[in-house]
Order: C-alpha cells, then sequence, then structure tokens
C-alpha cells in the first residue's frame, strides 16, 4: 500500500448538503411489523437509533429544494460491519473493492487514504429518507465534517445506480470452458 | 412484495410527516443527557401524530423500501420514540 493516495474526501462545514456528504449519528427511527395497528388510541412505540449516513439525493435536487425527503445510506467502519458479517473477515472486502458485490461501494478512509483497513463501506440495501431540515441542522451540530471529492463522488454515485438498475435473470448463458 | 406493488394507506409510510415530528423529536433525542443515562424520559415526553400514507415500492423485490406518491386523510396514530443506542450493520444476504 502506499500514502500517495488521492483524498476521497474534502473537508466542510455548513448545513449546506450535497450528494456524497457523510453525516454521523443520524437518528433513524425503527418501524416494527405491528405499527399502526392495534388499539387507536394507544401510544406507538418506536424504537430510533443512530446510524453514520451518506447521501445519495442528486445534489441539484437538494440546492433547488426539490425533494421532501433526502435519500441516505448507512456508511460503517470495515471493523463495524465485520461485527455483524464475520465472514467478510475472510478477504471478501476484495471483491467488494473490485466491484463485484453490487450492494456494498467502499470508500477511501478520510484521514488515511493509504490504510485499506481503515476505509468505509456503504450499504446501498438500506436507504432511509429524512427531512432535509432535520438533516441540515445535524449537519451544522456536527461541524467539520467530510464531503466526498470528485470523481469518487460520481463513482460512489454510478454505483449506487448500477445497484439500483440490476437486473437478474431466470438463466445465464452457460459459461465457456 | 414486489417491485410496483401498491401498499394503500400502509400505517408504516408516515415520513411524510417527519419534517414536523422530527423537529420536536431532535430537540430531545439529541440530548447526550438522555444517551448517556439511558433513560427514555425526554422522549417518552414528546408524542406524536402521523397518518396513513399511500405508498408505492421502488425497490428491487428482495430490498423493500419505499416512495410517497400520495397522501391520503386518515387515522391518527400518536407515536413515542425511544432510543435505542447505537444501530449495528443489517446482516449482508448472501446472495446480491
Amino acid at each position: 500500500m502506499t500514502d500517495e493516495i488521492e483524498p476521497f474526501w474534502k473537508q466542510i462545514i455548513g448545513a449546506v448538503l450535497a450528494q456524497g456528504d457523510l453525516l454521523p449519528k443520524c437518528l433513524v427511527p425503527q418501524f416494527e411489523p405491528d405499527y399502526g395497528t392495534g388499539d387507536a388510541e394507544a401510544i406507538q412505540d418506536v424504537p430510533t437509533g443512530d446510524a453514520d449516513l451518506i447521501i445519495v439525493t442528486q445534489s441539484c435536487d437538494l440546492v433547488n429544494d426539490k425533494i421532501v425527503l433526502v435519500a441516505l445510506c448507512p456508511i460503517h467502519t470495515l471493523d463495524a460491519f465485520e461485527e455483524t458479517n464475520p465472514k467478510f473477515k475472510k478477504n471478501r472486502w476484495e471483491e467488494v473493492r473490485k466491484g463485484r458485490v453490487p450492494g456494498l461501494h467502499l470508500l477511501g478512509s478520510p484521514e488515511e487514504p493509504g490504510n485499506n483497513r481503515k476505509a468505509l463501506v456503504v450499504d446501498f440495501g438500506q436507504i432511509f429518507s429524512l427531512p432535509p431540515k432535520y438533516l441540515r441542522s445535524r449537519a451544522e451540530q456536527v461541524g467539520n465534517r467530510w464531503r466526498l471529492a470528485s470523481p469518487y463522488l460520481e463513482h460512489f454515485s454510478q454505483a449506487f445506480a448500477r445497484y439500483f438498475m440490476r437486473v437478474g435473470l431466470p438463466s445465464p448463458i452457460p459459461p465457456f470452458k | 412484495m414486489i417491485t410496483g406493488m401498491h401498499v394503500a394507506a400502509h400505517p408504516i409510510a408516515f415520513y411524510q410527516q417527519l419534517p414536523s415530528i422530527w423537529s420536536q423529536t431532535t430537540s430531545l433525542a439529541i440530548s447526550e443527557d438522555a444517551r448517556s443515562s439511558n433513560t427514555q424520559a425526554q422522549l417518552a415526553a414528546a408524542h406524536f401524530s402521523s397518518r396513513p400514507t399511500l405508498v408505492l415500492l421502488i425497490a428491487q423485490s428482495d430490498d423493500i423500501n419505499y416512495a410517497h406518491v400520495d397522501l391520503m386523510p386518515g387515522k391518527t396514530i400518536k407515536t413515542r420514540y425511544r432510543y435505542i443506542g447505537r444501530l449495528p450493520a443489517r446482516e449482508y444476504p448472501d446472495i446480491d
């Protein structure tokens, strides 16, 4: 590994949101299957946890206030991801790095881009919608924060699009042997 | 559920209400005191209302998610948010 790697992220400050913004510790409600059922007068309990999220909504939609909800995906350290998914400890990250796991996308560490164990992984399989007002407020609270730099941002956006538009075939063409 | 399935008045999708709900929730939920002492008193003090929403599933068939296409007047659901700490990564499926 070399330390001479172009930085993936740029540090910013302020409430303006853009695609590729990393927002730590955002509150995310976890709805349970029985939400909205039962006694109409009863107070429904919604567990709400915090997660580090990265914005996937297009920047132009955010700037022009075209949306009422912002789409975000969770972003984890490799260690945190491996806690739930120990099978990834067995060198599955190389598959992810090569883009062969469509639901996951690796991003270089903000502070140590040359250290692949410090990379971050985005899970496209979880997409949360949160209000921009809440996220702007959160961005201000965070202070200095990270935003993906070009062309890593476009690469990330393309990976998200590719994940969403993928098509599974009922039968593949048999492999050439 | 499959992509394109229309889920009428599914009560889980009340995100259209979230901006007003959330602005109240965050002022309570962000409190470090509430986190460090693990008390839910501040969250429990907030009761919110939500209503069913018409939703259209837009995710791939095995990745359930939803987008909002319309609002429908409906019953009020009193909701209380309970802070549960850090959310772990989900269990990643064997097949994408």
